[in-house]
């Protein structure tokens, strides 16, 4: 119970680190490449049909210019509606720091992307730069000396880029922000947002610093104030699928803090969990983060009843079986809180098992501490 | 729960090493049409048409009819030469073990045959396909322990069959070299120096090829043991010396030192030293012959394929040390500067060649990929799996196309390795198998991982992320994490509903779940609803008939037979799929279930066979009707058991119930299997061996790794064993040498006792220096137990096997110890062997008697059979009181009574010998009775006439 205690503790910090990893994901994976140079590129859209085999001449925050094969006019799609951006080629460094990202080797991406950044061609450099922030924000989340490392990436990514109106000034904004909030420095993850939340890029960021702000109130455990802000992006219809859904997680995760088990079981289950979907579901980080609080209320609400703790065991384990290393800690605190369970269980071999993948996986994550 | 097919990446490049020696050693062979059967002596068209059968097409069952009719008509010579094609014809038929003892047999049988002499390395190759399929086995295993299991038979594969046989070849064939040597440098004069150098030169050959089938067995093992294994790490450095050392001193045989020189190539690429093995095995990528044109087709075809492997090692090891830009600037010089064509590509490819071709464009478009020319890199990967992941493909080499499909999983696991990101659930999903592939389960885990959250929609990518999500299944299921692969399975089935693998993951979650709430209960109780209705519904209208089945299953294991019968007759005849009416595939078996159960309700067992048989009997017409073998099978063998069982054992009615499904019906199903198990069992319990041998030969050709391999003939080693007739002993023993290299039969675990017991019976069938070393293990294995019963028990076996080896002198010595140290134990008969410590003293006695006529060893032997009998009479009198004299005991007392009569006779006692036979005759109920055992029998009776 004492290692529970301390973990909490240490969740409480940042109380919701899934929801910044799903946020992130949604907000900012995105390259944008040179033009004239591209052949059968992919423009990813939210709950839309891709544009897929075309060629991508730019991109800004605003929006994003493609060509069609055989077209010589240049089409063009809101940025706001952009997900991902997928070029057919790419200088190996970026694609393997990309990549490196998307399977948490966040050391091996900040070496990879620390290269890319000395490419000449402007528009790779941007993507690198950007990436190069992203990692070093996530390496933070394990280890947090490369915290300050991470808010002087992105603060000369923005330095050379905003001016510019590049693709990813939004996105590094609220990844600034979230650095600011782990280090406590509240204020300054508001001053980050704050050109969004003014409106300076567009209706979609306004939403989008609200839901960052939401998060920013939920680390200082203002749980009322929280929960206001992430319903109003919940229940506003401009928001699109992937930052409800963050919402109604950044939600729940408050009704937790609040130990409003039941209503918290009921959120995550209504609103992410059970909705209906297409048949080409995806698995992804938050359904895991969905999994995650269940268990934790799951396990909070079983007062030693062995069936109710098996039950919170088997959710965690449903939440570890789809989260992967890139998927920021949510794996690590799956395996955790399993663990946690396996030892109220009294089950040793089990707790001595997760322990050994907890240190295989994360050795210095605080989830192994 | 395992439903992947299995098959291995190396089998085909061990069965081309096996037919690359074949093909070697039957270069010598002799000339008429391959297309009739001809006369006299094999021609090379012929070899090359059985050879064409063999490999290219794969038809065993052609070849094996028309050697056998051409060894009617063959040369002495060619017809040894056929007895081998025979051989190989059951090895491509999967019996390794049955082609092992053939290669054996032959070679000692025509010891000057050319082949005769390569067989000792073609039991090393045997072994290396044994190895193989152990390997498959550990890669496909579902659970830790079945994993563990088959690691170890690997391993132990590996070191006792494989690496210590070529060791200890090459070690002696450098001995043979030197002495050659030696001779060539002390040749007196010319034309003895010549000779002997021809001779050294031939000698020189073998060595080198033994060296080489090292280097080839290193790395075949190596690539085996997961990667970066800290085994597999010295392994390949080995390799890489071994290799090294063979280019720099073995001049003989150009094409091998390539060979060897790619090998060392690969060895350091493994090892993680990319420049050295790109700079090795560059100076074969660009390797000319060293004749001038036209060239041999052979030779193109070699220098093809060194130039293929060597570019793809070469791309391989800049791969695997993360530098593929540094491949692709190779592969972009080779095709800009030497030949765009490079390295002489064809279309269509030869046959041959298209597995190592496929490799090449594998380690390219990897190359192209992580450098980042997707666009090419990615075509040629569909490319490769729209040729290869194809019914045709597949319909026409299933193993060569498994093969290429598992090379590329392998390669995208390196892919992923590379951390290229981005890709599809697709690559993903292979790339999961190909970290299994590797032994790489966590690995494999989290690569399926990547697949569910891919941003790639649709219909493909979610066929693949339901494989994805089968692979976490399986790899959990792997490392003994079963909730996990529970939890995996239920994804699938809840979210995939429309997958191909949405059978298989309701099935083994319904299984797993099952276990863990039998084990855990609470949760995972409560999930078995669950866990049955994603069952019912998502087999096809079969999961509702197969849930009773499972239901009647588990009430019968509770004894609960009524409700278990009950449930069994409730399963249906039929079921609908999409408004298609189909039979239920386990009907007969269900209905063979509900007779059981009745059988067992009843208190009156010929009354319950009655009930029972008389609602099996109908069925069997019917199931014969509808050739349904496994349906026929089951019900034969639920017929037979009720009267071969533990409630009465009739061997006739049994024979008849099961006669047919060995005689009439075909097939590898399970349930045939199990009945002709059954049958093997009872034959051999009636001593009908030849039929029992037929049994066993259709076990060895159906489930030829399969546990009722290993049963059948123990059943059979057991029968023979307890005759007095010797070759039943001798068949007996070639068995059990049979039978100790089965896997299943978990013979190098088994303790000296075993061994004491296994070695028993080869000494009786005249397997002395077999049986030597046997015992030799087991005392070994004896040593510090602080048995003495174990310890007498060696000895007296060592005593045996020196007997039947002539070794009298020493056999004498060795059981003078045991009565020595043990003289109380051994007269008083305290342990189980006493009488034949006694019985093999006079063996040794008689045996000394021959060579030097000395009386003193017939009154030595007259003292060891009157004690040895002494014991015996009162043991038999014992089992006699107890009601029953087994056979085994009878052959053995009266085989002593037959040597002491025997001996009386030689020492001119045959007054004495007319008298003790007349009252064993009386005993046995009067003049002219018989009282031994039949085979026995006759040589009292002529003894006595003799002796008359």
């Amino acid at each position: 119970m004492k290692q529970y205690g301390t973990k909490t503790q240490s969740a409480n910090q940042d109380p919701n680190p899934g929801l910044v990893s799903v946020t992130l994901a949604m907000l900012c994976l995105s390259i944008v490449f040179p033009a004239g140079v591209l052949h059968g590129d992919e423009i990813v859209v939210s709950g839309g049909r891709n544009y897929e085999d075309v060629t991508i001449t730019s991109a800004t925050w605003e929006q994003v210019q493609y060509r069609l094969p055989g077209v010589s006019t240049s089409q063009r799609v809101a940025a706001d509606q952009v997900e991902k951006l997928i070029f057919d080629q790419e200088p190996a460094s970026l694609s393997r720091g990309r990549g490196a990202i998307e399977q948490g080797d966040w050391e091996g991406a900040a070496s990879a992307l620390r290269l890319a950044a000395s490419l000449g061609d402007p528009r790779q450099k941007a993507d690198a730069m950007y990436l190069l922030g992203l990692a070093l924000l996530r390496w933070g989340d394990q280890d947090p000396q490369h915290r300050p490392e991470a808010i002087t990436a992105l603060g000369a990514y923005l330095g050379q880029f905003e001016a510019q109106k590049d693709f990813y000034v939004p996105h590094a904004r609220v990844a600034l922000a979230t650095v600011h909030r782990h280090l406590e420095a509240f204020s300054d993850a508001e001053q980050a947002l704050a050109p969004l939340a003014a409106g300076d890029f567009g209706r979609h960021w306004i939403i989008g610093a609200r839901l960052a702000q939401g998060t920013i109130l939920q680390a200082q455990q203002n749980w009322i104030g929280a929960r206001e802000m992430f319903s109003s992006v919940a229940n506003d219809s401009q928001a699109n699928s992937g930052m409800t859904r963050s919402a109604w997680l950044g939600y729940a995760d408050c009704q937790l803090g609040q130990k409003q088990w039941s209503s918290a079981i009921d959120t995550v289950r209504q609103r992410v969990l059970e909705v209906r979907t297409s048949p080409s579901v995806r698995l992804d980080a938050a359904k895991a983060r969905g999994w995650l609080i269940w268990g934790q209320a799951t396990q909070q609400q079983a007062s030693g009843d062995r069936t109710q703790l098996q039950w919170a065991m088997i959710r965690y384990l449903r939440a570890a079986v789809i989260a992967n290393k890139g998927d920021s800690e949510t794996l690590a605190e799956a395996i955790y809180r399993a663990k946690t369970v396996a030892v109220e269980l009294g089950d040793e071999a089990r707790v001595e098992e997760l322990a050994r993948r907890l240190q295989k996986l994360v050795p210095n994550s605080v989830w192994n501490k | 729960m395992e439903l992947r097919p299995t098959s291995s990446p190396e089998t085909n490049r061990l069965r081309a090493l096996l037919c690359l020696c074949c093909v070697v050693l039957l270069l010598a062979t002799p000339t008429v049409s391959a297309q009739v059967i001809g006369s006299g002596d094999l021609d090379a068209e012929e070899t090359l048409f059985i050879r064409e059968l063999l490999d290219s097409y794969n038809s065993p069952d052609l070849a094996r009819l028309w050697i056998q009719s051409r060894i009617k008509s063959a040369s002495s010579t060619s017809r040894v030469t056929l007895e081998y094609m025979l051989a190989d014809v059951t090895r491509i038929e999967g019996d390794i073990d049955g082609y092992e003892a053939q290669i054996q047999a032959l070679a000692r049988r025509y010891p000057d045959h050319p082949r005769s002499k390569g067989a000792q390395l073609e039991a090393v190759l045997a072994a290396l396909l044994r190895l193989d399929g152990a390997n498959t086995e550990a890669i496909f295993a579902t659970s830790p322990p079945a994993r563990s299991r088959a690691i170890d038979a690997r391993d132990r594969i590996w070191t006792a069959e494989v690496r210590q046989i070529l060791e200890d070849n090459i070690l002696l064939q450098n001995r043979e070299v030197d002495v050659l040597e030696a001779k060539v440098v002390a040749a007196p004069d010319a034309d003895q120096k010549k000779q002997l150098s021809a001779e050294f030169s031939d000698k020189v050959a073998i060595r080198d090829l033994w060296e080489f089938q090292l280097l080839n067995a290193l790395k075949i093992y190596s690539k085996m043991l997961p990667d970066g294994d800290e085994v597999a790490q010295k392994l390949f450095a080995e390799l890489a010396t071994r290799a090294k050392e063979f280019v720099d001193q073995r001049y003989e045989n150009f094409g091998r030192r390539y060979e060897a020189q790619l090998i060392y190539g690969q060895a350091l690429a493994s090892l993680g030293q990319p420049e050295q093995a790109a700079s090795e095995l560059e100076l074969l990528v660009d390797i000319e012959p060293s004749v001038d044109p036209p060239y041999d087709v052979e030779v193109v075809f070699f220098i093809r394929r060194m130039r293929i492997e060597s570019l793809a090692g070469s791309l391989a090891a800049y791969n695997r040390a993360g530098r593929p830009e540094e491949g692709l600037e190779l592969l972009e010089y080779l095709y800009e500067e030497v030949d765009p064509n490079f390295p002489y590509r064809k279309t269509p490819e030869d046959p041959s060649l298209t597995g190592i071709v496929a490799s090449l464009n594998i380690e390219e478009s990897i190359s192209r990929i992580a450098a980042g020319d997707h666009a090419t890199g990615f075509r040629m990967l569909k490319r490769l799996i729209n040729e290869y992941d194809d019914p045709t493909a597949w319909k026409a080499d299933p193993g060569a196309t498994r093969e290429v499909l598992d090379q590329l999983g392998r390669g995208l696991s390196h892919l992923v390795d590379l951390k290229v990101g981005d890709l599809s659930p697709e690559v993903y999903a292979r790339a999961a198998a190909g970290y299994r592939d590797r032994g790489l389960l966590d690995r494999a885990i989290e690569a399926a991982k990547y697949a569910l959250s891919s941003h790639h929609e649709g219909e493909t990518p979610s066929k693949w992320r339901a494989k994805a999500l089968y692979e976490i299944g399986e790899s959990s299921d792997a490392l003994g994490r079963p909730e996990e692969a529970a939890i995996a399975y239920q994804y699938l089935a809840e979210n995939y509903p429309n997958s191909e693998m949405v059978a298989m993951a309701s099935q083994n979650f319904f299984a797993i779940v099952g276990d863990l709430a039998a084990e855990k209960g609470g949760a995972w109780e409560q999930l078995v609803p669950v866990a049955e209705k994603l069952f019912s519904d998502n087999s096809r209208g079969l999961g509702s008939e197969q849930l009773k089945l499972q239901q009647a299953s588990e009430e019968e294991l509770a004894g609960n037979y009524p409700q278990a019968r009950d449930l069994f007759r409730r399963i249906s005849r039929t079921y609908t799929d999409s408004g298609v009416e189909r039979p239920v595939p386990f009907f007969f078996r269900a209905r063979a279930g509900g007779a059981r159960c009745l059988f067992r309700i009843s208190t009156d067992v010929d009354q319950g066979i009655r009930d029972a048989a008389g609602e099996l009997l109908p069925l069997l017409l019917e199931a014969r009707n509808s050739h349904d073998v496994p349906g026929e099978s089951a019900l034969r063998y639920e017929l037979a058991r009720m009267y071969w069982g533990d409630r009465k054992k009739s061997a006739a009615e049994a024979l008849e119930a099961l006669s047919p499904v060995l005689g009439e019906l075909a097939g590898d199903s399970v349930y045939r299997e199990g009945a002709i198990l059954l049958l093997v069992e009872v034959l051999c319990a009636e001593g009908q061996f030849a039929q029992a041998e037929i049994g066993l030969n259709e076990i060895r050709q159906y489930w030829p790794s399969g546990s009722s391999r290993v049963a059948a003939t123990y059943y059979l080693i057991d029968g023979y064993r307890a005759s007095s007739n010797d070759q039943h002993l001798r068949r007996a023993g070639e068995l059990v040498l049979g039978w100790i290299r089965l896997p299943g039969a978990q013979f190098e675990e088994s303790g000296p006792r075993v061994k004491l017991g296994l070695a028993s019976i080869l000494i009786d069938g005249g397997f002395a220096s077999e049986a030597a070393t046997m015992l030799a293990q087991a005392q070994t294995a004896a040593r510090g137990l602080g048995d003495q019963f174990l310890d007498i028990g060696v000895s007296y076996f060592l005593a045996k096997a020196a007997n039947a080896a002539g070794k009298h002198q020493d056999a004498l010595d060795s059981l003078d110890s045991i009565v020595e140290r043990y003289n109380d134990e051994t007269f008083n008969g305290s342990y189980p062997d006493a009488p034949f410590v006694f019985v093999q003293r006079a063996a040794a006695h008689r045996g000394l008697y021959e060579v030097d006529r000395s009386s003193q060893h017939l009154d030595a032997m007259s003292e060891d059979l009157t004690a040895a009998l002494a014991i015996l009479d009162q043991r038999r009198r014992s089992l006699i009181f107890a009601g029953e004299v087994a056979p085994l005991f009878e052959r053995d007392y009266w085989a002593t009574w037959l040597q002491y009569m025997e001996l009386m006779k030689a020492q001119s006692m045959c007054e004495r010998v007319v008298q003790l036979i007349r009252s064993r005759r009386l005993m046995a109920g009067g003049e002219g009775s018989s009282f031994a055992p039949e085979s026995l029998q006759g040589r009292f009776d002529q003894l006595e006439k003799d002796c008359q």
